[in-house]
């Protein structure tokens, strides 16, 4: 199979109709006729991933977000790049295939993004959840309790809150 | 009262303000608001169109001002504390009212909603306590001198290490990325905004300091003259995802981002001291907005 047979076959099987007009939901880097030996999904292609996926043998990476660090992956002022040409070099020498899809999953029903983002801070419920502002209800705890929760789940050391960490928390948005 | 006498009332007024170098000045003749504003605008010229992002966001210009805080960003604690110690004339860097068009913007413009009950409270904050906000921002910036990079570099002890002619590029004593981000941290006075990206025990000897928010075509364009890039904000799938790169193909570039307000808040220290030149008769002090995060535990 290749990478763009297996893009056919995701275009298919989104549940909307495909959006041929998307900037962002297309091949990035690799020979899409290339034979695909696994997939790797990511919610951005870093060279770290490119790397991981290699080593895992999954030639085929489909990312959320961008590949060359802007949106539209535009790349005329960066062919001259040392990292560019770095990250280029080593999907094209391993065969690799980089293929973007974010305006489609986000208008997925569910949007997976959202449904993964609640599951991943312990909320349960939104089986259905689209992109869109919504109110969830949880277990009434604190918001420090709260984002220790979230930092517990999701092991980020990144994220930051703004409020009075003991104030009463049970409805989500 | 013939015009003699006005003229000489004024004279007394004048002298009096010359000899006490604050006046407290009542009635007509007291400076407004918009007097200092136009001070501002006249000495940092510029076109200042009504519509623009700089100029007047809420209260009467045509109060008499008692004294002037500046700050990176009108947030509710900063709006009490300037109250608090008499001030009434908040100059902003950044929005009041939670976005670019700073309170409530007909459709497809993304303003606050009139009854949103934050903006609610804090426009009646500000009409209670009888203060004015003017958001300076783009005339500041246009300036000459940059000093949104100067002020930060003055917040961390690094003025000294200015390599001239730039003024966003120092060279400061090395260290470890890991101990240059903790003495960052406590300069700043930060709680939970800062974040990290590279290799801990990088070298740093040559920082570039960016104020705000940094582009990809800046970071593409200058990570390679730099050890460590501090900047305000950055988008995580723009600068983050590049740091993250440079990391993965083993180079010793750092990225650490302070937070857009608290990057920006020795910049307006600056401004109160400028402001300070500019206008003799009340005060000019800075508030500082401060880190407006903290982490879990």
């Amino acid at each position: 199979m290749t990478g763009r047979e297996v893009v056919e076959l995701i275009k298919k099987n989104v549940g909307v109709p495909w959006n041929e007009q998307s900037y962002r939901d297309t091949f990035k880097l690799g020979n899409p006729d290339s034979t695909v030996k696994g997939i790797a999904t990511t919610v951005m292609v870093t060279f770290d991933v490119l790397k991981r996926a290699n080593q895992a043998g999954l030639n085929m990476v489909i990312s959320h977000e961008d590949t060359f660090w802007n949106d539209r992956d535009e790349t005329k002022d960066l062919t001259a790049n040392p990292l560019y040409q770095m990250k280029t070099q080593y999907v094209l020498k391993n065969d690799m295939i980089v293929w973007r899809i974010h305006d489609h999953m986000h208008a997925m029903h569910p949007d997976y993004t959202v449904v993964g983002s609640l599951r991943s801070v312990g909320v349960k419920g939104g089986e259905d959840a689209v992109m869109r502002a919504r109110v969830y209800t949880i277990p009434e705890t604190t918001l420090g309790e709260f984002a220790s929760q979230v930092k517990r789940l999701t092991g980020s050391r990144a994220f930051r809150c703004v409020g009075d960490p003991k104030v009463k928390v049970s409805r989500i948005l | 009262m013939n015009e003699t006498d006005i003229l000489r009332r004024h004279f007394t007024l004048l002298a009096g303000a010359l000899i006490a170098g604050r006046a407290p000045l009542d009635g007509a003749s007291a400076l407004t608001v918009q007097d200092v504003t136009r001070r501002i605008q006249t000495s940092l010229g510029g076109e200042w169109p009504p519509a623009g992002p700089d100029g007047f966001k809420a209260g009467d210009p045509t109060t008499p001002v008692k004294g002037i805080a500046a700050t990176a960003m009108a947030t509710m604690d900063v709006l009490k504390q300037a109250s608090k110690a008499g001030t009434n004339l908040v100059i902003t860097y950044e929005p009041t009212f939670f976005g670019r068009h700073d309170g409530p913007a007909p459709a497809p413009a993304s303003g606050v909603a009139v009854d949103d009950p934050v903006y609610k409270a804090k426009k009646e904050f500000i009409e209670k306590a009888g203060l004015v906000i003017f958001r300076l921002r783009d005339h500041w910036r246009v300036r000459k001198e940059n000093d949104m990079a100067t002020g930060l570099a003055e917040s961390l002890g690094w003025t000294k290490y200015r390599v001239a002619p730039d003024d966003v590029l120092y060279d400061i004593p090395a260290a470890t990325a890991e101990d240059t981000v903790a003495l960052i941290r406590e300069r700043l006075n930060l709680r939970g905004g800062l974040r990290a990206v590279g290799d801990r025990k990088a070298r740093v000897r040559r920082v570039l300091l960016h104020p705000g928010v940094m582009a990809p075509a800046t970071m593409w364009q200058r990570y390679s003259e730099t050890d460590l890039i501090v900047a305000g904000e950055v988008r995580e799938w723009e600068n983050t995802h590049y740091a993250a790169d440079i990391y993965t193909a083993g180079e010793k570039r750092g990225l650490v981002t302070i937070g857009r307000v608290a990057s920006e808040d020795p910049g307006m220290r600056a401004c109160a001291a400028w402001l300070g030149t500019l206008v003799k008769e009340v005060p000019a002090r800075w508030i500082t907005a401060g880190d407006l995060y903290w982490r879990a535990v």
